[in-house]
């Protein structure tokens, strides 16, 4: 009970972190707007590059190694590029090993990605709509469930979890990836106080007297008011989807339902088995290609995100 | 603040009149501030799915794991009943609680240093002072997106002292730098880790918060000829406050949680890091090293009862705060 | 009023639904047992119907070695599995026979693991298909590992008599002309790599199976188990001499922190920062060219006591038909196909025999190895397995053991202090859990 009370009560931050109310203001603070650049600061940006460096250095190390030899992996500055260019060779010896399993991990993170992330913001944006717009009974207790249950350690659950997917037949199926990537609890949450602030009841009630049906009214309504805040769950669950690593290790037995962060950590700890051999080289080069299309979706994303952002807020 | 939910124009698929006649009889015929819809089962058509998946993948696992945690199931003496033994073996165990206070510290010294960065970041990125804002902000937020695998492995490259980043600085420098995969110091690392990883994602959430700041406080700030910094402490960070408690409520839990970071630095380390080094891969040995499945449930119950309650003491103290401003 | 009932109603009902999931799924987890299997033990008739056997692994050439037994075999069709190594097979397996489904047909199993799995009854019993028969055909030491609690569990596959791999180049450099023969002489070595090259280290601090086949190779004999009887002694005299002697090469700062095949690992050896391998004789096919021009490493007979040959197993494997099998007799089949012949050919050519006649097989043991400079390596690792010790025993809980060794031993490899005040913590941590268990563990 007290869990709904504080939470309900906590809620306003990521209503404006979505910042909801703040675009449904425009029009009033339209007059109000002033641009807002003043001198730049030089131990600010002293300061903030050292935090850059610290953020880009390791992901520099990254892109260096991923051009490196095996040979010159092992001989050569770490921070520098060093004899042959093999970036090209290591991402064609990447996709072509064993196959071309890092194709086909390739495309289950992807699918894991569209369905499970697309899901779970789906899932979350009805259901955050739904605690926020409607008084049902069993309210107060989805709320306290959920909250609760996001204090569970989540590899915790990982035993009793896996036995109960595989009671259902679904361990080493794509779908014992899919279907736990479909809940965010978190997602949920931020949509729920977004959509608190940012749909108006008046709203939902005219439509309602122009005689739309509830699930017309969210589709047709809601939606379209949400799209901030569905963008930034969107984000997340992508995120998460994308670098999904402990719950695969469990469910899955079988590589070829591998996501890439999973296949990669095999690729990684072959070499202490017998008959497996040591990839560096290709271990690195995957890394950079997993974390590749993830910047750029982000990147991709977060484009209409901060312009829902700040169409409110600095326009 | 019901105004400012009114819109100037209806939104599409509301007729324009229907919509004036809510907007404007809606709040003051009821008398109240704003109306709730109907209480009917009109909310579970959106929240029965959300509800029917966590079931199957939160609530159904909760449920299985305390009916495990009552049982005691060993190699040689089969499977037997034995209450609340697990919690009581819990609660003297010395190596959960080794666990517990390791994680409590990584809380009380991690945590403050990562949030503390962010806001850092998100107050620069605010300031109006910085050139080059997206670029900052991407560049810090990138390490969000690399898979915690990648993470630890790029990381555990540079803390060899043999090879990887502090043997170069060790030459280099001629000095002798304590190795960071050692015992002492492996927690301060895989905090280190931890905020390479999360300082930008936290940097955003706050940076959104600001940016969604109304523009007038600045303005009456400047009128009042508040500097920056009493601008940041009497507008900025009382208005972002509600960022900052879920924040920390979220690193606290994920401090809680500790797990992957530690268990995939492991490999490199394993004499440094125990098998119950967090209440986490404690519950995870047991289990899967031990086959201690009944044990390990109690663990992980006991454990999420205690980050419950933090996290709501983190609540609480947040709410107490905005009562004193 | 009305509203209340209602209510009430669709929260008993959600609690009755959840409920009603867990029986469902409860039930699901422990009835599905190995009934589905036929019980015939005929492998030749099993072997001519249609079917199709699930082979997990860790090798990247079990796919062929199945493709080569479908050719033989048409009818038998393989599902080749690849996990990442050992340790992944067998979670995986005890996660799939606690949750009652989702085991292969056939696992290579460690050694030091059969004892544990059987325990925990993920292994079929290969007797009753005629697989005992093989028995003249392997050496004494693996065959005795597959025979577990009364029960034959595995097949033999490779095998591990212990060899030392040596940088000769670096040894060379420290003014060591000689591989060490006996332990006092790897300590002299020890110490003069380390002076010559404050970075080099003669062998890094190893692990959990790695000091446990050190103690067996200096005659310890701290497991021993008779049914649910086990006696734990991690003090007995192979044990401590072992202890004491690893004890003072890491007080002197001779042994290196690095862990086994991290990439900081790989990377000493190719730079001739790490001296030694002390390893099963898997090892010296197992891409030691990797680490380095040709002739910089040389294979020798393990250091002993006393200079009088002794040696131990240090990990190999065999394959295992599990309890959920439902195509056991196929899979027995296999096996025995595997045993001899064109079967055992196919098995061997990745990894070090256990079977006698290719031990002594001449064209074999003369092979040069291009990597050592053309030394006929499997000389060596043939003569280690002659000289295994007999008698000793993994715990029926090895895994667990090898796991919490980080916790005490592994804490003191890593920094400093008394191995055997480390052993002792290491001993009580398996007293307890042993007792835990439901054994009689030092009663």
């Amino acid at each position: 009970m007290s869990a709904v009370d504080t939470a309900a009560r906590s809620g306003r931050a990521p209503s404006r972190l979505a910042s909801g109310k703040v675009a449904r203001t425009e029009t009033k603070r339209a007059k109000t707007v002033t641009p807002r650049h003043k001198r730049a600061s030089v131990t600010l940006g002293i300061l903030m590059t050292l935090m850059l460096l610290y953020c880009l250095v390791p992901l520099w190390w990254l892109v260096v190694n991923s051009t490196k030899t095996m040979d010159s992996l092992y001989n050569s500055f770490a921070f520098w590029f060093s004899g042959e260019f093999a970036l090209f060779q290591n991402i064609v010896d990447t996709f072509t090993y064993k196959d071309g399993i890092f194709l086909r991990w390739l495309g289950n993170t992807l699918v894991y990605v569209v369905v499970g992330a697309g899901g779970a913001t789906l899932l979350a944006t009805l259901a955050g709509y739904g605690l926020a717009k409607y008084n049902f009974p069993g309210r107060k207790w989805v709320f306290a469930i959920i909250l609760g249950a996001m204090a569970i350690p989540a590899s915790a659950l990982a035993v009793p979890q896996f036995l109960l997917f595989s009671g259902l037949g679904l361990t080493n199926t794509p779908w014992s990836v899919i279907i736990p990537s479909m809940v965010s609890a978190f997602g949920l949450y931020l949509v729920w106080v977004y959509a608190r602030e940012a749909i108006p009841d008046e709203l939902l009630e005219a439509a309602r007297l122009d005689g739309a049906g509830e699930i017309r009214i969210f589709f047709v309504i809601a939606l379209r008011q949400l799209a901030p805040a569905l963008i930034t769950v969107l984000m997340f669950t992508v995120v998460a989807t994308w670098n999904n690593y402990f719950l695969p290790l469990i469910m899955l037995s079988d590589a070829q339902w591998y996501p890439l962060p999973v296949g990669l950590a095999q690729w990684a700890a072959q070499s202490s088995a017998i008959g497996g051999q040591a990839v560096p080289n290709l271990v690195i080069t995957g890394s950079l290609l997993t974390v590749i299309p993830i910047s750029a979706a982000f990147l991709y994303l977060q484009r209409y995100w901060q312009s829902g952002l700040t169409a409110g807020s600095v326009k | 603040m019901t105004v400012a939910h009114v819109h100037a124009q209806p939104p599409a698929g509301v007729s324009t009149e229907t919509y004036a006649t809510v907007a404007t009889t809606g709040t003051a015929s009821k008398g109240g501030r704003r109306r709730r819809a109907r209480r009917d089962w009109a909310g579970w058509w959106f929240v029965g799915p959300f509800m029917l998946i966590f079931g199957l993948v939160f609530v159904a696992p909760l449920l299985y794991a305390m009916y495990l945690s009552l049982f005691r199931e060993t190699l040689m003496g089969g499977n037997s009943f034995v209450g609340l033994e697990n919690y009581a073996k819990a609660m003297v165990d010395p190596k959960f609680w080794e666990a517990m206070l390791r994680v409590s510290i990584f809380l009380l010294v991690q945590v403050p240093i990562m949030l503390g960065l962010a806001l850092f970041a998100a107050l620069a990125l605010d300031s109006a002072r910085l050139r080059w804002v997206p670029f900052y902000r991407l560049s810090i937020f990138l390490p969000y997106a690399v898979p915690g695998v990648v993470a630890v492995m790029i990381w555990g490259y540079m803390y060899g002292s043999q090879f990887g980043l502090v043997a170069d600085i060790n030459r280099f420098f001629g000095v002798e730098l304590p190795s960071p995969l050692a015992e002492n110091f492996i927690l301060l690392s895989i905090g280190n880790i931890v905020t390479w990883e999360f300082v930008g994602y936290n940097m955003l959430i706050f940076f959104s918060a600001l940016k969604a700041v109304p523009q007038d406080l600045y303005e009456a700030a400047e009128i009042d000829g508040a500097g920056t910094f009493r601008t940041i402490f009497s507008i900025k960070l009382p208005s972002i406050r509600g960022a900052m408690v879920i924040a920390t409520i979220f690193s606290v839990i994920g401090s809680f949680q500790l797990f992957n970071e530690p268990s995939i630095l492991q490999t490199i380390a394993p004499n440094s890091i125990t098998t119950y080094f967090t209440p986490n891969l404690y519950a995870f040995n047991l289990s899967f090293a031990g086959s201690q499945f009944n044990y390990a449930a109690a663990i992980a119950i006991v454990s999420g009862v205690i980050t419950m309650v933090v996290a709501y003491l983190v609540q609480l103290a947040g709410e107490k705060n905005e009562t004193k401003s | 009023m009305e509203k209340i009932t209602t209510r009430r109603w669709a929260r008993l009902g959600a609690v009755v639904g959840t409920g009603a999931l867990l029986v469902g799924v409860l039930a699901g987890c422990s009835g599905a047992a190995p009934g589905a299997d036929s019980g015939s033990t005929d492998t030749d008739a099993a072997l001519k119907e249609d079917v199709t056997l699930t082979w997990w692994t860790w090798s990247d050439t079990t796919q062929e070695q199945a493709d080569a037994i479908s050719e033989v075999y048409p009818n038998v069709t393989f599902d080749v599995v690849k996990l990442e190594n050992p340790d992944a097979v067998v979670t995986k397996l005890q996660n799939a026979i606690k949750a009652g489904k989702g085991a292969p047909d056939i696992v290579p199993v460690e050694y030091q693991t059969m004892p544990q799995l059987t325990l925990g009854k993920a292994l079929a019993d290969l007797t009753p298909y005629g697989l005992a028969e093989y028995e003249d055909a392997f050496t004494a030491s693996t065959w005795n590992s597959v025979n577990v609690q009364d029960q034959l569990v595995g097949l033999p596959g490779d095998s591990g008599p212990m060899v030392m791999i040596y940088n000769k180049a670096l040894y060379e450099k420290a003014g060591i002309t000689e591989a060490p023969t006996t332990w006092d002489e790897f300590a002299t070595a020890s110490a003069a790599i380390h002076a010559a090259d404050p970075e080099a280290y003669i062998a890094n601090s190893g692990d959990a199976g790695f000091f446990t086949s050190m103690i067996w190779a200096s005659g310890g004999q701290p497991f021993k188990t008779d049914g649910e009887n086990v006696t734990i002694d991690l003090q007995d005299e192979g044990t401590k001499k072992f202890a004491d002697f690893w004890s003072d090469r890491l007080n002197a700062g001779e042994l290196s922190g690095l862990a086994t095949w991290s990439d900081e690992w790989t990377k000493a050896l190719t730079q001739d920062k790490l001296g030694t391998l002390l390893m099963g004789s898997w090892m010296i096919s197992g891409g030691m060219e990797d680490y380095g021009p040709a002739g910089r490493f040389q294979v020798a007979p393990m250091p002993t006591w006393d200079g009088q040959p002794a040696s131990a197993e240090n990990g190999g494997s065999g394959l295992s038909v599990t309890s959920q099998s439902e195509h056991k007799a196929a899979a027995a089949g296999i096996l025995k196909y595997l045993a001899e012949g064109d079967g055992r050919a196919l098995l061997n050519a990745n990894g070090f025999p256990s079977t006698i006649a290719d031990l002594e097989n001449p064209e074999w043991l003369d092979a040069p190895f291009p990597g050592y400079s053309d030394q006929p390596a499997n000389q060596v690792g043939a003569a280690s397995a002659e000289s295994v010790i007999t008698g000793w025993q993994y715990l029926p809980y090895q895994g667990y053991a090898n796991n919490v060794f980080s916790d005490s031993v592994g804490k003191a490899l890593g920094s400093g202090g008394d191995l055997n005040e480390a052993l002792v913590a290491w001993q009580d941590t398996l007293v307890e859990y042993g007792n835990e268990q439901g054994f009689s563990v030092n009663k």
